[in-house]
């Protein structure tokens, strides 16, 4: 696991949730998305869903429903990283804890989120539309983080709400409102 | 478990229970809840195998390890070193250095929860069956699946494949033995986790339902005259085998027919602990009720050698 912050990068809802009743989803990342303990997806990252009912990374110009993780995919109620490959390493153990499943809150819920993971060179005014790309996308950022998007062209995930804004913990953060907006 | 109750037994225990649950004091909704989770509790300790394999411990705050990344519970066990074995040498000459330096493995937990479910409460007036079991059935079924499914998995994970050897132990613990079951190829069986350098012997086969009737077929000359008779008269009612402790699930979705898993003693194979054991939420809101179980856990292999698996083709 690395030795990131544990404020560093999150994925906060400042308005509407947590309660009891939210659309949160949980679903284990793909293994095309090829999580390892040095390939972190931070949370606060934009996933869909693919045909096997696994997060796959961004959304691009798909009409998929965007979902937000709330957790990094090495945290310890995610995963255990700690034991190595019992089919390769000698002296390795083998997690039965955790299942590697992912809270992540889905694009059409009432709430207001604050994600670390967003791109910090864009513009970001209020009701500027959201998205981000897949993997292997042609915008040059990284999969499933947020930047600013086209309507109509690309999968809008959610419109800005009060810009970027500090997490709770010192760190900046993009807040908006989920919406998804199909291409 | 409690014994069996009449059908009037279980009009009075839900007679009770619903007084509980229908009252307004928060000390009784609280006996509700309580009474539930006991009668829970003890279903999950019989009927789901990973307990038997690995039976639970509880954890407190003050046994949980802490890390600098994150505030998500952990506990860090030590591993007991596998020393380099001694060596004769001439005189005139000194031991080979070694730095001492010894594993540790990681638990991390996760929660497990049911479904929550939701009843209005006058339509629990007209129960006869026993509520204490409607509610903690809906609970334990599914939970015990996913605990036993998890234990399972990692087993697979830990084993390889068959055929293949183990990095750990250097010898294969995953085999596949042609013939079917009988007293030799049962026996041989036995032999497969003695085998690595550990010298773990089987303490708990785990098998299925379909599975356990091979072994009625064991002739008179291979089982012995009484207990062959027994068997044939009665089936089979024995917990211990060989000297192995028999656990036989129905679950045949996790543990396939004729697959028989060997696990050492459970300090030999790993720690199970619970943060939190079984718990039933029940919360009444006007006239519906609803409820959801929930656990909290983490368990993990520390040592592959404790494991083997035995298919019978």
């Amino acid at each position: 696991m690395s030795a990131t912050l544990m404020t560093a990068q999150t994925l906060n809802a400042i308005k509407g949730w947590p309660q009891p009743s939210a659309v949160d989803f949980v679903a284990p990342f793909d293994a095309t998305v090829g999580v390892t303990p040095t390939n972190v997806v931070p949370p606060g990252t934009v996933v869909h869903l693919n045909n096997s009912g696994n997060y796959v990374l961004g959304v691009g110009n798909l009409a998929v429903m965007p979902l937000f993780t709330f957790q990094g995919s090495n945290d310890p109620d995610v995963v255990n990283a700690y034991g190595g490959d019992p089919s390769a390493d000698v002296g390795s153990s083998v997690p039965i804890t955790p299942s590697g499943a992912v809270m992540a809150l889905v694009a059409i819920g009432a709430y207001e989120l604050v994600s670390t993971n967003y791109y910090t060179g864009g513009t970001y005014n209020p009701n500027t539309p959201l998205t981000a790309d897949v993997s292997g996308g042609s915008s040059g950022h990284p999969a499933g983080q947020l930047y600013a998007g086209t309507i109509g062209t690309n999968m809008i995930v959610g419109l800005v709400s009060r810009g970027v804004t500090d997490n709770g913990y010192g760190h900046n953060a993009l807040a908006f409102w989920p919406c998804p907006v199909f291409p | 478990m409690s014994g069996v109750m009449t059908q009037e037994e279980s009009r009075l225990a839900n007679a009770a229970l619903w007084e509980k649950l229908n009252s307004r004091d928060p000390i009784l909704e609280k006996q509700a809840e309580d009474t539930v989770n006991s009668f829970t509790r003890t279903r999950m300790r019989e009927d789901g195998f990973m307990r038997k394999i690995m039976p639970p411990t509880p954890i407190t705050n003050d046994e949980l390890d802490r890390s600098a990344s994150t505030d998500k519970p952990m506990k860090i066990v030590d591993r007991e070193p596998d020393s380099p074995a001694s060596i004769s040498i001439p005189f005139a000459t000194l031991p080979s250095n070694l730095y001492i330096k010894g594993d540790r493995y990681v638990v991390t937990f996760q929660r497990i929860t049911t479904p929550r479910f939701t009843k209005d409460v006058d339509e629990l007036r007209t129960w006869y069956m026993d509520i204490r079991q409607v509610l903690s059935d809906n609970s334990i079924k599914d939970m015990l699946a996913e605990e036993d499914g998890k234990l399972l998995r990692g087993v697979n994970t830990a084993l390889v494949g068959a055929g293949i050897p183990v990095p750990n132990s250097g010898t294969v613990q995953y085999e596949q033995i042609p013939g079917g079951i009988t007293r030799d190829s049962w026996a041989d069986g036995l032999k497969v986790m003695p085998n690595t350098p550990s010298n773990l012997e089987v303490h708990m086969h785990l098998m299925n339902n379909i599975t356990v009737k091979d072994l009625m077929k064991f002739t008179h000359n291979e089982m012995g005259g009484t207990l062959s008779e027994d068997i044939a008269k009665n089936g089979w009612s024995l917990q211990e085998f060989m000297g192995v402790k028999l656990v036989v699930t129905v679950k045949k979705g996790l543990v396939a027919t004729n697959s028989v898993y060997g696990f050492a003693d459970p300090k030999f194979i790993g720690k199970f602990y619970t943060l939190e054991d079984a718990t039933m939420y029940i919360r009444r809101e006007a006239y519906m009720i609803e409820f959801f179980s929930y656990e909290s856990i983490g368990a993990t292999i520390g040592w592959t050698s404790g494991l083997s698996r035995i298919d019978y083709i």
